[in-house]
């Protein structure tokens, strides 16, 4: 940082919110000119009140300027069925003032490093890997001075309702909630079984990422089979990759229950039907069941615009953990901050 | 040995035979025959602008970087790239995984050697799992893709009256690549010597290329093969020619080629298509399904028109363009 006023990284202590967000809307009101201004309520939300814990690290210069932030969103996590976390790096930025170019690394990297040796390691800490969905500019800096990969380019699912009618699914009920019950943990405990990793889906967890967010309000559908829970869905109509669409955005089915999956399937299209849009778009990774069934039942697979970048440090699939994420990572829309 | 030791030079033709005996060793099976006929197809012979340095130590190669070089056709310009392939070190010549010196030497030299104007813009390769982590950790590739494949189930379909297996290759083929690259931002240029060299005299391997008439000219073109690339002896569509305009002459291609697949029995026919192309749509319109697939596609540019995010959404790649089909 040679010439550069010093910093220190450190995590988040409280009192830190107003720089933090003083300094979060002046650097993204420069670049983005609709972007509207972060408020407190949903930068605690966001960071403070995770179940899943905290995930701070701030570069603080010596007269309390913010020279660079990034902030995560933890997820616990289940890895071959133990308890596990992993972290997505959401909101990453520097001042203005400590900007370098790309060749040379500036304190946005170092602070990004530093995130990534504070919760993953080494040494191992909490989080087996850091993720991101980071636009072009910021994927520059991760791969140039970070070690950041792809896992893949991530396309969607799309059912255009002209095309698509919802198939008919006999003996599932689905029935709209405002807050998910606690008898989704034993859907979780069931529903993780096919997914090397995947981040928790208990009712604290989903209720504090949809019941609970400060300026969204989502649909959450339950399906239940002779009473019992056998999965749930959760939509919202919003913009994603430049398209206003309703969006699944999140997912969860027993494995082979094909009825529950058929019944939620036919919520969510009633869903954008009666809102007026023209699609509805889900997002998984490729590799899982799921990927096939959509196309079956008319979903056509479309490319984006976005990329997981992780950042790995505990190799998880033995020595090849980009490859091992790729086969056998679940994720929807839900576990970014896109919808 | 130290890294000094080892001799890294232009493969020439006194090299063969040792060059074959690392393939023996490492890739069993890769060349067929005697591998003799195969490696030169692959590579050319010397004077061709053949893209191969070799590692040698005491007389012999422990180690080769190659690639096969494609005229390409890069935002309206004649260019090159080169495909890396069959680029391996004898273990015993190894730094290990977290040193890769030898191989990462011989990759840094193969880069000053052929990468960047007047060379090649870009090299592109579809790594296995060690070559990967070797190319990612030293040799400044990046991943442009996973690439997915379209797959159906074969079946009879009515087939159009001007539908040929072409017996040879003409100009028609070029015809057909400028009426289709317009819409491209990268692509190896299709001509006839290059459907010659990839196709006719591709060792081991036969390809059976359909084509489309209208008046006698050439609209549309589709190679089909067997392979392993999506499942173990499977059907392939390893090339797909067609003018996005046209989507008649698309059904008609697709159909040809399911219903030839048919007759051969086989369960499945696959392909890969960029997502980006209007084709992509238009093959699940027509009942193909999206599948993963293991192959990922890694570059290493050396100009910032072949940079990966450029790649990713302009470059037509079909898999005729790897060495998998």
């Amino acid at each position: 940082l040679d010439t550069l006023p010093p910093v220190t990284l450190r995590e988040y202590r409280p009192g830190d919110e107003e720089v933090i967000l003083a300094t979060f809307n002046r650097v993204f009101a420069e670049i983005d000119p609709n972007f509207v201004p972060r408020t407190l309520a949903y930068w605690r939300w966001q960071n403070l009140e995770n179940p899943s814990g905290v995930r701070i690290r701030l570069a603080m210069a010596e007269d309390g300027r913010l020279a660079a932030y990034l902030g995560g969103v933890a997820q616990r996590a289940r890895m071959r069925g133990e308890p596990s976390a992993f972290s997505q790096s959401v909101d990453g930025f520097a001042h203005p003032d400590w900007r370098r170019t790309l060749k040379k690394r500036g304190v946005y990297a170092d602070t990004l490093m530093s995130y990534n040796h504070t919760y993953s390691g080494p040494p191992f800490r909490e989080d087996v890997f850091v993720w991101g969905l980071p636009v072009l500019a910021a994927w520059r800096v991760g791969r140039a001075h970070c070690q950041q990969r792809i896992v893949r380019n991530q396309n969607k699912l799309v059912a255009d309702l002209e095309r698509v009618s919802p198939s008919a699914a006999g003996g599932v009920e689905v029935e709209e909630v405002e807050r998910f019950p606690e008898e989704v943990d034993g859907l979780f405990a069931t529903a993780h079984a096919p997914h090397e990793i995947i981040a928790v889906r208990d009712a604290p967890q989903l209720n504090w990422r949809f019941a609970d967010h400060p300026e969204f309000r989502y649909r959450i559908a339950l399906a239940r089979s002779a009473g019992r829970l056998v999965g749930y869905a959760v939509y919202r109509a919003a913009v994603y990759d430049g398209d206003r669409d309703g969006l699944l955005c999140d997912w969860l089915v027993e494995p082979g229950h094909a009825g529950a999956a058929e019944a939620l399937r036919a919520w969510a299209l009633e869903c954008a039907r009666t809102e007026g849009l023209p699609r509805l778009t889900a997002v998984f990774p490729d590799t899982i069941d799921e990927w096939l069934q959509f196309q079956d039942a008319g979903f056509r697979v479309r490319p984006t615009s976005y990329f997981p970048g992780v950042y790995i440090f505990l190799r998880p699939g033995g020595m090849d953990g980009i490859r091992w994420l790729h086969r056998h990572w679940y994720y929807t829309l839900g576990d970014s901050d896109l919808c | 040995l130290t890294l000094d030791q080892y001799e890294i030079g232009a493969a020439t033709d006194g090299d063969l035979a040792s060059l074959l005996e690392l393939y023996r060793a490492l890739r069993p099976g890769a060349l067929v025959g005697d591998g003799r006929e195969h490696w030169t197809w692959k590579f050319g012979a010397a004077s061709s602008g053949r893209r191969v340095l070799v590692a040698r130590a005491n007389g012999a190669v422990v180690g080769q970087f190659a690639a096969i070089p494609r005229k390409a056709w890069i935002l309206g310009g004649e260019q090159t790239y080169a495909n890396v392939v069959d680029s391996m070190v004898l273990p015993e010549h190894r730094g290990g995984l977290r040193r890769p010196a030898l191989f990462a030497r011989l990759g840094d030299a193969f880069a000053r050697e052929f990468g960047g104007a007047p060379g090649d813009l870009c090299h592109y390769a579809f790594p296995a799992v060690e070559p990967q982590r070797l190319g990612d950790s030293g040799l400044k590739y990046e991943l442009v893709r996973t690439l997915t494949a379209l797959v159906a189930v074969p079946e009879a379909r009515a087939l159009d009256p001007e539908l040929r297996v072409l017996e040879s290759y003409d100009e028609q083929i070029r015809w057909l690549f400028d009426r289709c690259a317009g819409e491209w931002g990268a692509s190896t240029i299709r001509d006839a010597d290059y459907f010659r060299w990839r196709f006719e005299r591709a060792p081991g391997r036969e390809y059976v290329p359909l084509g489309i008439y209208r008046e006698g000219i050439l609209r549309g073109l589709a190679v089909t093969a067997r392979g392993d690339w999506f499942r173990p002896g499977g059907g392939l569509l390893v090339e797909w020619l067609v003018p996005s305009a046209e989507p008649e002459i698309g059904a008609a291609l697709r159909d040809a080629v399911l219903t030839r697949a048919r007759e051969q029995g086989l369960g499945e026919v696959a392909t890969s298509i960029p997502e980006w192309s209007p084709w992509f749509e238009s093959f699940q319109a027509a009942g193909w399904r999206v599948h993963p697939t293991s192959t990922v596609l890694w570059s290493r540019s050396f100009h910032r028109q072949t940079r990966p995010e450029t790649l990713r959404t302009h470059w037509w790649l079909q898999l005729s363009d790897s060495d998998l089909v």
